[in-house]
């Protein structure tokens, strides 16, 4: 069964990237290459809607499925080409197709080596695509790993700061988690009890039984528990948890504004969705022991990870620096939520997955809004430093909108969809882990207080402090053009539309991670 | 000797002839492009020798043993000589360059390369003690003679050390063969298996010969702790001649291994102990191989301790023998996809920079901007010895570390996994400097159209061997089958 329609949707960016690398030559054709990587980045995310809106949530399961069988011929190997997307993968897809069209808008200032960055820009697109799309274990891992190269080189060219320092201290992290996450699944490969690399059962194809259920009640190669704490330890560097996280700074501050959006908005989703998928997916069952064990300890690390988090984020003087350390505290309640499997009413714990799924597409949106105006703002100030800036919103009064919805969704205002993935997490583990929830809802208020300090601090009063930026500067600021406005509203809109209306994606999740806690 | 016979050993007697025929024109016409060419044709039928009896258009038997039941032409041997011939051919075609470069008007170089591909060849497809040893001294004698063949002093001091070491490591395999002769009686490897099966344990007599075999060989495949030899031969010899030998010579001797243990070792008594002593070394090799390297700052230097560690990974594939063939059809993959990327790198440095002795890294800076094409490749070639996804290096890795899984050495593969991210640092340092770093100098180089061609195909191979896995497996698979 092959529809086609996802081998397009992943494989566009990096053909079309090539295409253009080969066709246009010479300086000239600068404006070229940009428009016609926003024109692909742009109809990759038309295919990426098609997708989003044409899985039947009715029907829920695996749809759109491409198989191909013989990808690497061996038999002990089993692996086989499968793309197909779920509930569960339908909105990150689609958040994917987003923020690169995003990315796209946002790197028209870029004019060093311009055609190698859209290049890898794409390449870049292309893996996250994969990473959500692939069904059988290796092909995520290959796609998990792919995207190394186009974030390396992206990060240590067109990257500011100490870039070269932050792209190799961002690949050696990974890698080490990649190494985990591929001894995990040689462990999950070599068990007799498993005859497929399948993620999930698709019986529309023949495979009615996947890895998840091939490993329940069975015996693995080692104890069970070692290899999902090979699975969580990659996905948590990757996530990133406490103490694992320290990568994660460096390589936001020092990566240009689009890199920052992909980087935040969708490579850390990559982790989450790793730990729904495979930790929360294939451990359920198995003969000694069960995901439900270790909630507690993740609900712990969650809790941790988000406070500490949010205490130093606190701290931080430079935009960018401050948006990446929050990005640690709401990733916590990604975890968090996943925590709530081990409750035993299944609607409750579904409840609870689905807000870290939905906290996943939420931060994407909020996150990439934030570096994507404070990248706007850093192109006309030359400086992020917060105590500089002042007296903002008279000057960009558009940007500082932009910035004002993404801060206040950020901290869980009402009526973004910030507050509805944070209450949807709240409401699936309190029942089961008060404590680490309380102390968690704790992240909450803090995240009020470094939101509004910042936003008071950058955007209001009379203008910028004595030392800081110099009057010229501020009196020439000028706001946004046409073409930095539509990254910005493609953002911003989904934000108020999930939530004054979660249920537009809420019930495409529920569905998803109803299929993964059976 | 019959025609049957004729035709099994025809890729060895052609490529014999040609050696001969080279040398009667060396003497005769002492041109050196023709001798060049004349041997790439022998090469050439060799090749299609070698195909023919892999796809048996003649219907020649092959596989069983011939000769005094010391050789068999298997498709075990043909897959190395498909690795070997390529390699050699690619060899010759630089040296020409090469030899334009340095002004050299003799032909040794070429006579005595086909000499040591010949021996090779028929190394990989020995299965007798005697045999294996002389095809071992003819493959590697006119390598000590390439390594030291520019006659400066450092690429004298270069030759005697590969030969004092080298005469040391055959010593040592020798006793370890002659051992196993005394406790067997017999130099067949069937013969061998046979007999130990009868003999009721591990004594130590044993023991003391598999390490010594393991020992000798350890010099050829370059591991740890017999690999002092390789970074001064990296450095020292010229650019070719250690593509040549980090490639053929070393998964000749990875095949003579395989062929030794598959064949005279595999029974239940010794098998546990060859796997543990495979395990550490490798280990071991992984280990020192890459934390040596980072702190290299010759590119000739580097390359040596990474092709130090890049045996190591091979290695696991022998060490995760236990369960099957996995382990071996990985190591088969690993050998002909190291052989695409090494090649690429090497014929791309010699091509750069085989003027001066000058090879630190700094050299390499901006050559991106200086030549994409050719730093393209190189950065390709780089990837791969990282083992990143859609590379051949990748999909290598993973088949062996899988087969370390499946056969219960965890704690090995993770022990891979790691040196991998150790290895990624000092590739991604090279791949730094190629590609972000503005050049400094602009140091003169030209590349022809040979070189060119070599490079992309070495470049492409990695890429498509690397998606598309499934042509480059069934031919381990074969290989492996008619062993098994």
């Amino acid at each position: 069964m092959f529809n086609g329609l996802l081998t397009l949707t992943v494989f566009l960016p990096a053909l079309a990237g090539i295409a253009i690398v080969v066709i246009f030559r010479g300086k000239a054709t600068e404006n070229k290459i940009r428009w016609s990587s926003i024109g692909i980045a742009t109809i990759t995310f038309v295919l990426t809607l098609v997708v989003f809106f044409g899985y039947d949530t009715e029907r829920g399961g695996i749809q759109f499925v491409d198989y191909y069988q013989k990808w690497i011929p061996i038999e002990s190997l089993k692996s086989s080409y499968i793309l197909g997307v779920d509930g569960l993968s339908a909105p990150l897809v689609l958040l994917t197709g987003l923020l690169g069209m995003v990315a796209a808008f946002a790197s028209w200032r870029i004019n060093v080596r311009v055609k190698e960055y859209f290049l890898w820009l794409l390449f870049l697109e292309t893996s996250v695509l994969g990473v959500f799309t692939s069904l059988d274990l290796i092909l995520f891992f290959v796609f998990f790993e792919f995207e190394l190269i186009p974030m390396y080189m992206l990060i240590s060219i067109w990257g500011n700061g100490r870039p070269q320092y932050s792209a190799m201290k961002f690949v050696l992290f990974t890698a080490m988690g990649g190494v985990f996450l591929l001894i995990g699944i040689l462990c999950i490969y070599m068990s007799t009890s498993v005859t497929t690399m399948t993620m999930v059962a698709i019986p529309s194809i023949g495979i009615q039984q996947g890895i998840p259920e091939m490993l329940a009640g069975s015996t693995l190669i080692a104890p069970a528990a070692l290899i999902f704490i090979f699975f969580l330890v990659a996905f948590a560097v990757k996530l990133p948890v406490w103490p694992l996280h320290s990568w994660l700074p460096d390589a936001h501050t020092d990566a240009p504004t689009a890199v920052s959006i992909m980087l935040a908005g969708v490579l850390l989703k990559m982790a989450g969705y790793g730990i729904l998928r495979i930790n929360i997916g294939f451990f359920q069952q198995t003969s000694s022991f069960n995901v439900s064990d270790a909630a507690p300890y993740i609900a712990g690390i969650a809790a941790f990870s988000t406070v500490i988090g949010a205490v130093v984020t606190i701290r931080q003087t430079d935009m960018k620096r401050l948006i990446a350390y929050s990005s640690v505290s709401h990733m916590g309640y990604v975890l968090l939520g996943v925590s709530a499997i081990s409750h035993v009413d299944q609607k409750v714990a579904i409840a609870g997955l689905s807000g870290a799924a939905l906290q996943m597409f939420t931060h994407g949106t909020i996150t990439g809004l934030a570096f994507l105006t404070i990248g706007l703002t850093y192109d006309r100030t030359h400086t992020r430093y917060i105590p500089h800036l002042g007296g903002l919103w008279k000057k960009l009064p558009f940007i500082s909108v932009f910035f004002l919805i993404a801060g206040l969704a950020s901290l869980g205002l009402p009526g973004t969809s910030g507050f509805v993935s944070e209450i949807m997490v709240f409401i699936g583990t309190f029942k089961v882990w008060p404590v680490p929830t309380m102390i968690a809802a704790f992240g909450v208020v803090l995240a009020a207080g470094y939101v509004l300090w910042m936003i008071q601090r950058t955007l209001f009063g009379e203008g910028p402090s004595t030392g800081g930026l110099s009057k010229t500067v501020y009196k020439n600021l000028t706001d946004v053009g046409w073409k930095e406005m539509i990254p910005m509203v493609l953002l911003g809109f989904p934000i108020l539309l999930v939530g004054v209306w979660p249920r537009l994606i809420t019930d495409m999740l529920e569905k998803g991670i109803g299929s993964i806690i059976r | 000797m019959t025609i049957q016979e004729l035709l099994i050993l025809s890729p060895i007697m052609f490529l014999a002839l040609g050696a001969l025929i080279a040398i009667l024109l060396e003497i005769t016409t002492r041109n050196v492009s023709h001798v060049i060419y004349v041997s790439i044709v022998f090469l050439i039928l060799s090749f299609l020798a070698s195909m023919n009896l892999w796809n048996g258009w003649t219907n020649t038997p092959i596989g069983s043993p011939i000769l005094g039941e010391s050789f068999s032409v298997d498709h075990f041997a043909l897959f190395f000589y498909f690795l070997i011939i390529p390699v050699g051919a690619a060899t010759l075609l630089m040296m020409k360059t090469l030899l334009d470069k340095m002004d050299f008007d003799r032909g040794e170089m070429i006579i005595l390369l086909l000499l040591s591909l010949t021996g090779m060849m028929a190394l990989v497809s020995s299965r007798d003690l005697l045999a294996i040893y002389v095809s071992l001294e003819l493959a590697s004698l006119p390598l000590i003679a390439l390594g030291a063949i520019r006659k400066n002093g450092y690429a004298l001091e270069v030759g005697v050390k590969f030969l004092v070491m080298s005469s040391v490591s055959t010593a040592t395999l020798l006793y370890g063969f002659i051992i196993l002769y005394g406790l067997t009686g017999s130099t067949n490897l069937d013969q061998i298996l046979y007999e130990l099966k009868n003999m009721d344990s591990l004594t130590p007599a044993l023991m003391f010969s598999i390490v010594a075999i393991i020992a000798g060989f350890g010099f050829k495949m370059s591991l740890v702790p017999w690999q002092s030899w390789v970074p001064d031969f990296y450095q020292g010899a010229p650019v070719i001649v250690v593509a040549f030998v980090s490639v053929a010579s070393k998964a000749a001797a990875f095949a003579v291994v395989v062929r030794i243990f598959l064949l005279a070792m595999n029974h239940d008594g010794v098998i546990q102990y060859w796997i543990a002593i495979f395990a550490v070394i490798s280990a071991l090799t992984m280990i020192v191989g890459n934390l040596i390297a980072l702190r290299q700052t010759s590119f000739k230097r580097l390359l040596g301790y990474s092709s130090i560690s890049q045996a190591g990974y091979m290695l696991i594939g022998i060490a995760s023998i236990s369960t099957g063939s996995l382990g071996l059809v990985g190591l088969l993959y690993y050998l002909a996809g190291y052989a695409f990327t090494n090649l690429t790198v090497f014929f791309t440095y010699g091509a750069i920079l085989s003027k001066s002795d000058n090879d630190e890294i700094y050299l390499l800076k901006g050559l991106l901007q200086k030549s994409p094409l050719i730093a393209v490749s190189m950065v390709i070639a780089f990837l791969s010895l990282i083992g990143m996804p859609a590379t051949v290096g990748f999909m290598g890795k993973l088949f062996v570390f899988s087969s370390a899984v499946d056969s219960g050495i965890l704690w090995l593969a993770i022990l891979g996994g790691i040196s991998t991210v150790v290895g990624a640092f000092y590739y991604l340092r090279v791949i730094k400097t190629i590609v972000f770093d503005t050049p400094e100098s602009d140091p003169e180089f030209s590349i022809d159209k040979v070189g060119i061609s070599i490079q992309l195909i070495g470049a492409i191979g990695i890429l498509f061997f690397g998606i598309f896995p499934s042509f480059l497996i069934h031919l381990s698979k074969t290989a492996i089958e008619s062993l098994m």
